[in-house]
């Protein structure tokens, strides 16, 4: 069951087009990172799911309705925490809690007081007098309280201080595991992310480029290093699934998106003769090292496509 | 609805700076009108004031309409309320209940001061009504922008739109002869605030709070509402007690005529006068009122200039032209709201001033109203005179004019026509030379040559045939008893052609009248002062030509 569907969904903002032919489902109790370098379509794409932006083409469904036609009710059910979001600044925090308390059927007051004593938040302080960090927290508090099913978050990490992270993604697991949330979280921390997510998407230039169990992303990306004993050993030609190929001194390096416990090792020696598979090293990848992985691969692609 | 209220206490802590200042203002305003209840306060200084105070609230007021619009506006989709569960109906209707409490509060205080003064209070809900639908209308046009920049240019820009649209729609009232329609001014802030909404929905539709088409639209459609309001006649400025009673029962005095029926008696015995030395040439006299003041005691409280010409020898300044000049009279302690009163004059209806204000310190002493005049003399040539009668015929300049018919005007029973036809012997410009102008009059309205008939075809050479007609009762009797006769050979009367040569304009005088006489004392319509006419100048020119 899917909280989230993309279909076809495309966006344009002028001459640029933010977001191409999108198709993606967010799966229901579950928490996907959607992962993306800077300009990739990241917040656009959170904003047309919450209705903020109006897709031009395609259709996206949320908890089971039209993104375009969401109301209070739905809202009820929607956390959404971004960092570009305006806070009411003029509020202290408990005006905020208090303002928005009466907005939620589903307000838990003892969640609030959890979550105001675990943030460490002063209840009777401005949100303007608040650092950046602590304005977070009290958005993130404001829109946890009510135990929504759809918690979408755009960059939660920024400006929090590791301890709070460390705090923010234990209780965010708590939570998911008990209460049965879907998360759909944007980041450039991706190593929080990794602890994170049940699943990854990953958008370059608009367009989604993967999207599927972290688990099974970790698996099958590893990084393969051949040392070479002539140049002769250079091979002409190598499989798609080897990313950023290179020659570095007197070793091939690349990126193995394709990795297979069982099958690997023939595919090294059929490309570069005269190897055995102790020669070869090869090493598992975090999410961070993927993801550059990836980056660095579209960025290339893009430069051949516009060479 | 309590959704409605939660956010409308939100909205007032959110703008407490801004709505705190306004009532202060407020508060200090009303403080101030009442206390003229206990202490008889006739100091300048203030009321001036009072009336500084006005103009900082009326500020205030809009700046806060502005800001409640802006602030967390549907257009504006990264604030923090752009996700939460509130219907939009809400959210609008909190913020113009907001400024319809501002305004109700106000309206409350200004009533029970009315009260408490023992005015009448009747006007007052409609005197504060039109700003809280202009406080509704800038909350809908501020709630279309995402950004400060954006909202600073765009309400500049709309600034400038605004005021072609309005300049545009008066040319076009004009054009289609709307001006001076006697509409009902409450209607059209409704209507504008209507317009703005229509322009807010639009945006929401088209999901752009800037397009082109609505701006241009709506704002069209704001100038021809408040073009239609500012075309109605002002109704409320403020009258000191007992003014109800004594102004405008009648509503001949609506009207102050200056009418020097010495002036046009020194004319007519003048043109005579030149006549029977058989100096051919006539004169029209026009008076023009250049500029009007408000004396109080020797000093001048306010002054205007313009030019309020006559249509011929009297000069006839309507109120409601000079009203404007009094307005500047309204003072804020002065609360008085008088009922509309309508008057018809020359089978239209016009609506008047009713109210007039007038300082309480200055009726203490003599407020004198004065007029700086001056004469301009029309100068005419007589350069020919035939008998009224088909076939008659003269020599102008080298061309015969001959009187073909004479009719009576079926439209105009006061008016008759002459057929008259012009021979050319040579050619000539057809285009119109002040100089070469003609004016055709019968005898019986030679001495009153202000009424001579400029006819648009009798440019000189300009027409073979040319029709002009004559009016004046007197020629009509005449004409009539003529008509009756068999014999009509009745060559008593003439027609006489005219040279228009220019205009002697005379040095300005002054005319004083006291404000009492002028408005309150029904005898000053008869009683016109009088002065001198300047004819001796008129002479002299007449003498050296």
């Amino acid at each position: 069951m899917s909280a989230i569907t993309f279909k076809d969904v495309s966006k344009r903002f002028k001459r640029t087009d933010a977001v191409r032919n999108l198709n993606m489902e967010v799966p229901e109790g579950r928490i996907t990172a959607f992962l993306g370098s800077n300009g990739a379509g990241k917040t656009t794409t959170i904003k047309l799911l919450l209705g903020l932006h109006t897709q031009d083409t395609g259709h996206i469904n949320v908890l089971g309705a039209d993104s375009r036609k969401l109301g209070p009710d739905l809202f009820r059910q929607i956390a959404y925490v971004s960092e570009n979001q305006k806070l009411p600044l003029w509020m202290t925090v408990q005006q905020l809690l208090d303002f928005c308390r009466p907005l939620y059927n589903t307000w838990d007051r003892d969640l609030e007081a959890t979550l105001l004593d675990r943030f460490e938040l002063d209840p009777q302080q401005k949100l303007k007098h608040l650092s950046r960090g602590q304005q977070m927290k009290a958005s993130l508090l404001s829109n946890l309280a009510y135990r929504p099913k759809l918690v979408v978050l755009d960059e939660p990490f920024s400006g929090l201080d590791p301890l709070v992270r460390e705090e923010f993604i234990k209780g965010l697991l708590e939570f998911t595991e008990q209460e049965g949330w879907t998360v759909f979280i944007s980041s450039h921390d991706i190593d929080e992310v990794e602890r994170l997510a049940d699943r990854v998407a990953m958008i370059d230039s608009g367009q989604l480029k993967l999207n599927e169990s972290t688990d099974a992303l970790l698996n099958r990306f590893r990084e393969v290093q051949v040392p070479l004993r002539s140049e002769s050993q250079t091979p002409d030609s190598y499989p798609a699934s080897w990313l950023n190929f290179e020659k570095a001194g007197r070793f091939l390096r690349f990126t193995d998106s394709a990795w297979h416990r069982e099958a690997h090792m023939e595919n090294y020696t059929s490309v570069v003769s005269g190897i055995t598979p102790e020669d070869i090293s090869i090493r598992s990848l975090t999410l961070r090292e993927i993801f550059i992985q990836l980056a660095q691969h579209y960025k290339l692609g893009l430069a051949a496509q516009k060479l | 609805m309590s959704a409605i209220f939660h956010l409308l206490k939100k909205d007032i802590r959110q703008h407490k700076l801004l709505v705190g200042l306004f009532l202060a203002v407020w508060l200090f305003l009303l403080i101030g009108h009442n206390l003229r209840i206990f202490f008889p306060i006739t100091n300048g200084i203030y009321y001036d004031l009072l009336r500084y105070a006005e103009t900082v609230a009326l500020w205030l007021f809009l700046g806060l309409c502005v800001n409640l619009g802006y602030r967390n506006n549907p257009f504006n989709k990264d604030h923090f309320f752009a996700t939460r569960p509130i219907r939009l109906p809400a959210q609008i209707t909190a913020k113009l209940l907001l400024v319809f409490l501002l305004i109700f509060t106000v309206t409350i205080g200004a009533w029970l001061t009315t009260l408490n003064q023992g005015l009448p209070s009747a006007g007052v809900i409609r005197h504060y009504t039109p700003f809280f639908f202009c406080g509704w209308t800038v909350v809908m046009l501020s709630s279309l922008w995402r950004t400060p920049g954006s909202l600073g240019f765009g309400l500049l820009g709309l600034f400038f739109i605004f005021v072609t649209a309005l300049i545009a729609v008066g040319v076009t009232y004009q054009y289609l002869g709307l001006i001076q329609k006697s509409l009902n001014g409450l209607i059209f802030m409704p209507l504008t605030f209507l317009f703005s909404s229509l322009l807010f929905a639009l945006s929401l539709r088209i999901g752009r709070p800037t397009h082109p088409l609505c701006i241009g639209l709506c704002f069209l459609l704001c100038a021809a509402s408040i073009a239609g309001s500012c075309n109605t006649p002002a109704r409320l400025t403020y009258a000191p007690e007992g003014t109800r009673e004594k102004v405008f029962t009648d509503s001949d005095q609506s009207h102050f005529w200056i009418s020097p029926s010495s002036q046009s008696q020194r004319t007519v015995s003048l043109n005579a006068a030149l006549a029977k030395r058989g100096i051919a040439q006539g004169y029209g006299m026009k008076t023009i009122a250049k500029r009007i003041s408000l004396t109080h005691e020797g000093d001048e409280l306010l002054k205007t200039e313009n030019q309020w010409s006559s249509d011929g020898s009297s000069l006839h300044l309507n109120l409601e032209d000079i009203m404007p000049f009094f307005d500047q009279l309204v003072r804020p302690e002065q609360i008085k709201f008088l009922p509309k009163h309508e008057y018809s004059s020359r089978r239209k209806h016009y609506q008047s001033i009713e109210e007039i204000k007038i300082p309480d310190g200055v009726l203490e002493g003599n407020l004198d109203f004065s007029v700086q005049l001056s004469h301009q003399v029309h100068r005419y040539e007589r350069l020919v005179s035939l008998p009224l009668k088909v076939g008659a015929s003269a020599d102008i300049e080298n061309k015969k004019l001959t009187i073909l018919k004479i009719e009576e005007d079926s439209h105009h029973p006061d008016r008759s026509i002459i057929w008259v036809k012009w021979q050319r012997t040579a050619i000539e410009s057809s285009h119109p030379r002040h100089g070469n102008t003609l004016y055709f009059a019968t005898s019986e309205t030679q001495p009153e040559i202000d009424k001579l008939y400029p006819s648009k075809s009798s440019q000189a050479g300009s027409l073979d045939f040319n029709r002009f007609e004559v009016v004046g009762l007197s020629l009509r009797n005449n004409w009539r008893s003529r008509e009756t006769e068999a014999n009509p050979r009745d060559h008593r009367l003439e027609i006489f052609g005219w040279r228009y040569l220019g205009i002697i304009e005379s040095p300005a005088e002054t005319l004083t009248t006291s404000v009492d006489s002028l408005f309150f004392d029904k005898t000053s319509y008869s009683a016109t002062p009088t002065y001198p006419v300047h004819h001796t100048m008129t002479e002299k020119r007449t003498e050296n030509d």
